[in-house]
């Protein structure tokens, strides 16, 4: 066990484009202690989705080592990843991502298909998870007949069934308006604060970082570090 | 409404030239447009070949005497007796004097198919060389005809070609008789050539059939004698036989089964074209879901909704039409002239090749444009609904 | 929830296009039930023969006749159980259209020769003591609506009777029913002994001699020697097993197989196409939820493994459609479709093959898609917007 949920030692990441070589980061480290709740900023194209991607096992890096409570992850192969994220990562992303074709509730039902729970458990987490994002009374409904703010809390809902460990949020309030941006921040603040996840939001929205502990500056492949006040 | 025109040409344009983008889509609807062509095609020019095997083999200066209640050669029986009145009634020909009249026996026999190796009836027609003169179009390919009194057979062009051992100088066993072929004649693709023509009393005498014919021919005065002829028949108690002109029997002859082919070619035809037309819709629809965006900025900018409908139709019928005719090229090219027998009313082989037509092209073409036109239709009138807002506002 | 629930949602995201797909596969497929099911009505002779019955005709066709006297020769013969003659009497009831699969025979040496034949006892008796007494199949019997006692004109256009007419009183003394063997259900069978009393020529001859033997391994040798026995006579003979005898016959009518194959092949070959471009299409509109579906930790085999069952699920419905309703088609114009072809109707055989095709079809325009799953990468998946 570790103190960390995530590390990075060295990471570097290029990418090959023709005769172009672009390099994102190079030699990046970086610790996120259990239980942190970091917000990364950058200007657009800075590599922080990459960055997001590459902590979800879902991008490999070119070379260095990404740890997981200790464990390299970098080294996993495909299906062990999916299974490593199926267990201990939720995503959340800026257009939400929903299954137009399944209700509220289907939706977050879906990451529950990949455990061992019987219909009955399933469907007692699932309405757990609704009513911690405030939406138990509409499970019935399609992603389309849901508000924006309402579809990006079914994708929450959807991100923490399983009980991961750590949330990764790639722009969660970047469509959003500011009302309902702000009970989206509060619902990741809470799930920081009182279920003890690790959340990692990179976001344009300097609200979004207030509501972090810390935030990372990623520029130029290099991150500058600023502690929030509190 | 000259701009509705111009407004349809150019979306219509438009869609055709963005088929590239579906290209596999468009193509897999082409595709099934052609193979449901080409089965039509196929059975038309199979149906086609048979009647005019059929049809063409006779004449209406021919009239064949028959058994009353024979409705094929094989099935009728008329004695030397009676071919001798018949020769002296009303309405028959006469060359030096003697009239042109041909009794003839018409016998089953075996051959081997090179197709699948198994046994096939074969006619064999005990005939005379006046009987052959009375044939209008008969010519010797190789060889020569039979000499009368002799084991010697002239064989039809089809049977050589369908038939294991029928080339000149092969020889056959029938019977305790030994046959040889001396000749093979053509006669433009009919029936005919699916015969074995020999002398009528070697015939007779080799098959026990002595004074005993199948049919009578007699070459008329002109065709507008067979009445005349019909009513002496009848007149006369001792021929119990009925005269029908050649060309009328052959025509009854390719009914009997070229109407079953025709039969079955169409539902099977318009069957296949429903499950095209669904793939036609299919393609249709989701090409109208890919413009939609194109179609609604056409319609804020000012483009009518009929133009939008004309030019979605115009491309359905665009696929269609060159599915359709690359089933038609595709089905000339296999099918036309394609060898095929049958059995006929005669209980015997009918050798026939299949054959395509201007006409018959036309026919299946015509199907292929229903299918696009219905499979452009409904969709079209999606295209001329698509609401402009949304489809722009969206993405 | 589950996996499979997931799968229908995806096939009932477009109505109209799975509608579509399963149009044409519903075609296909009840093409393919019904030609097969035709088939194998042209193929029922051939199948249904058994193993230890010969036909022996005259050398030269069928259609010439042999001395009646060759039945006993052969019936003497070591290793041949029974014998009968069998000639053809171009019979027809009321209108030439309508003809007879009938035969004169030895109504005794026939029941003997075809075993499976079982008449009720008193329809038994009184056939084989009724000259004019015919034994008729179930199948022609319903078509013609006659019933046992009934006196039927039947006429030949083959012969006729001294004195010049063509019919011939019959009574129907007897009903053949076998449903496993459709040809014997559709032959009307009359004495020999009546025929050769009333017609004008070919009498003391038969057409052909239908016999059986001890055991399927003599036919080969019994053949020859048959032959043998009647070379350089006056009516050399061919003999042959009853099912390539039938066999012959029946591709004489054309080479019904090849066309029911074309037919077939062409509809599979369009849906082929259609389903499964139609397929890709849907899987690559889908990319974006698939991207996110693999990030949530659906691995790729579970992935591929779904499109699959959508495209197999797809493919089984459209055939169970198809070849349902064909094999409701052919139940209910059975009376009708019988007369015509007996022995049509869809086998045990037909439906596993076209189940078979289907799960083919499925997994086919099921393939490049689910290839596609399974490497789809979450990044590029999921793109930029
Ligand atoms: N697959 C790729 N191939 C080439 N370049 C890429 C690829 N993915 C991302 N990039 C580039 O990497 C950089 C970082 O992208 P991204 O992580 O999405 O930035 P951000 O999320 O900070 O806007 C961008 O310049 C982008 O163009
Ligand atoms: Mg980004």
């Amino acid at each position: 066990m570790s103190d960390f949920s995530f590390q990075l030692r060295k990471v570097s990441k290029r990418f090959v484009k023709g005769k172009e070589t672009i390099t994102i980061f190079d030699n990046l480290d970086l610790d996120i202690p259990a239980q942190d709740y970091v917000a990364i900023m950058g200007p657009s194209g800075s590599g922080k989705t990459t960055l997001l991607n590459v902590l979800g096992g879902i991008d490999q890096v070119t070379s260095g080592e990404v740890l997981f409570n200790g464990q390299r992850v970098d080294t996993l192969n495909e299906g062990q990843l999916s299974r490593w994220r199926a267990a201990n990562v939720g995503f959340i992303f800026q257009f939400y991502n929903l299954m137009p074709v399944l209700t509220a509730a289907q939706n977050v039902e879906l990451p529950l298909l990949l455990t061992k729970l019987g219909s009955k458990d399933r469907r007692r987490h699932v309405a757990t998870a609704l009513d911690l994002v405030g939406l138990g009374d509409r499970s019935k409904h399609y992603p389309r007949e849901m508000s924006g703010g309402q579809q990006q809390r079914v994708a929450i809902a959807r991100a923490i069934v399983s009980d991961p460990k750590v949330l990764l949020c790639d722009e969660p309030t970047g469509d959003l308006d500011r009302t309902t941006a702000d009970e989206v921040l509060e619902i990741l603040a809470l799930l920081n604060r009182e279920h003890s996840k690790t959340v990692i939001v990179v976001t344009h929205d300097p609200e979004a970082a207030n509501h972090a502990k810390r935030t990372l500056h990623l520029n130029k492949g290099i991150f500058v570090e600023r502690t929030k006040l509190a | 409404m000259a701009t509705f025109g111009r407004q349809s040409i150019a979306i219509a344009g438009m869609n055709i030239r963005s088929i590239p983008q579906r290209l596999w889509m468009s193509l897999s609807t082409v595709v099934a447009i052609a193979l449901v062509v080409a089965v039509l095609l196929s059975f038309l020019a199979m149906a086609n070949g048979f009647r005019k095997a059929q049809a063409s083999a006779g004449a209406a200066d021919i009239a064949i005497l028959m058994r009353d209640g024979a409705s094929s050669e094989i099935n009728s029986v008329a004695s030397r007796d009676q071919a001798a009145l018949v020769g002296e009634m009303t309405g028959v020909a006469r060359a030096g004097g003697k009239p042109l009249i041909s009794a003839e026996l018409f016998v089953i026999v075996d051959g081997t198919s090179r197709s699948n190796g198994l046994r096939g009836n074969l006619p064999l027609r005990g005939i005379t060389p006046t009987g052959i003169a009375l044939r209008h179009g008969i010519r010797i390919t190789e060889g020569r005809v039979f000499q009368p009194g002799t084991n010697e057979l002239v064989v039809g062009r089809a049977v050589v070609r369908e038939f294991v051992g029928f080339e000149v100088g092969k020889t056959l066993r029938l019977g305790q008789s030994t046959w040889t072929v001396v000749g093979v004649f053509e006669d433009g693709g009919t029936v005919r050539e699916s015969e074995l023509w020999a002398d009528a009393g070697v015939v007779q005498s080799a098959f026990d059939r002595q004074n005993f014919f199948q049919t009578i021919r007699v070459r008329l005065t002109s065709p507008a004698a067979l009445p005349a002829l019909k009513a002496a028949v009848a007149a006369d108690p001792r021929v119990q036989l009925l005269a029908q002109s050649e060309a009328d029997y052959f025509a009854e002859q390719a009914k009997a089964s070229g109407g079953l082919i025709q039969a079955l070619g169409w539902p099977l035809a318009i069957i296949m074209a429903i499950g095209a037309l669904a793939g036609a819709l299919n393609t249709m629809y989701s090409s109208v879901a890919t413009r939609g965006t194109e179609i609604a900025t056409l319609r804020a900018i000012g483009f009518g909704g009929f133009p939008t409908f004309v030019g979605t139709l115009a491309e359905a019928l665009f696929l269609s039409v060159v599915g359709g005719l690359v089933g038609v090229v595709a089905a000339s090219l296999i099918f036309q002239g394609f060898s095929a027998k049958t059995l006929s009313a005669n209980f015997t082989q009918v050798i026939f090749t299949f054959q395509v037509t201007p006409g018959l092209c036309v026919t299946a073409l015509i199907l292929a444009t229903v299918v696009g036109l219905i499979g452009g239709f409904f969709p079209a009138i999606r295209a001329a609904r698509l609401p402009i807002v949304g489809m722009l506002g969206d993405q | 929830m589950n996996h499979a629930l997931l799968v229908t949602k995806n096939i009932g995201r477009r109505k109209l296009r799975t509608v579509l797909l399963l149009i044409a596969i519903f075609i296909a497929f009840l093409l393919f039930g019904a030609l097969e099911s035709f088939l194998q009505g042209f193929n029922a002779g051939q199948n249904s023969a058994a193993a230890d019955r010969l036909v022996t005709v005259n050398k030269i066709n069928f259609t010439v006749p042999l001395p009646i006297s060759y039945v006993d020769r052969i019936r003497d013969l070591p290793g041949i159980t029974h014998a009968t003659s069998q000639s053809f009497f171009g019979g027809f009831y009321q209108d030439p259209k309508n003809f007879l699969l009938m035969f004169a025979t030895d109504p005794q040496a026939y029941l003997q020769v075809y075993p499976k034949i079982v008449l009720p006892p008193e329809q038994r008796t009184a056939w084989l003591n009724d000259r004019r007494g015919i034994a008729v199949g179930r199948i022609v019997a319903n078509k013609n609506h006659w019933k046992i006692g009934d006196h039927i004109p039947i006429s030949s256009s083959i012969f006729s009777r001294a004195d010049g007419s063509h019919s011939w009183d019959f009574n129907l003394d007897a009903i053949i029913n076998l449903p496993e063997d459709s040809q014997r259900e559709s032959v009307v069978l009359m004495h020999h002994k009546y025929f050769d009393e009333t017609v004008t020529f070919a009498r003391d001859t038969t057409s052909m001699i239908v016999f059986t033997t001890a055991s399927p391994k003599l036919n080969d040798s019994i053949e020859k020697q048959v032959d043998a026995m009647f070379a350089n006579s006056p009516y050399e003979t061919s003999t042959d097993t009853a099912a390539a005898f039938n066999k012959a016959f029946v591709a004489q009518v054309g080479n019904i197989a090849l066309i029911v194959t074309l037919v077939v092949s062409t509809a599979f070959a369009a849906i082929l196409l259609i389903v499964g471009n139609t397929m890709v299409m849907a899987i690559r509109e889908r990319t974006r939820e698939i991207g996110v579906l693999k990030t949530l930790g659906f691995s790729g085999p579970v992935i591929s493994a779904q499109i699959l069952a959508e495209s197999m699920l797809l493919a089984l419905f459209g055939a169970a459609l198809g070849l349902g309703t064909a094999w409701l088609a052919l139940a209910a114009t059975r009376r009708y479709l019988e007369a015509l072809i007996p022995g049509v109707h869809m086998t045990g055989a037909i439906l596993a093959a076209g189940l078979g095709w289907a799960i083919v079809l499925g997994l086919v325009t099921g393939a490049v898609p689910a290839w596609s799953g399974l490497r789809l990468r979450i990044v590029s998946a999921l793109g930029r917007r």
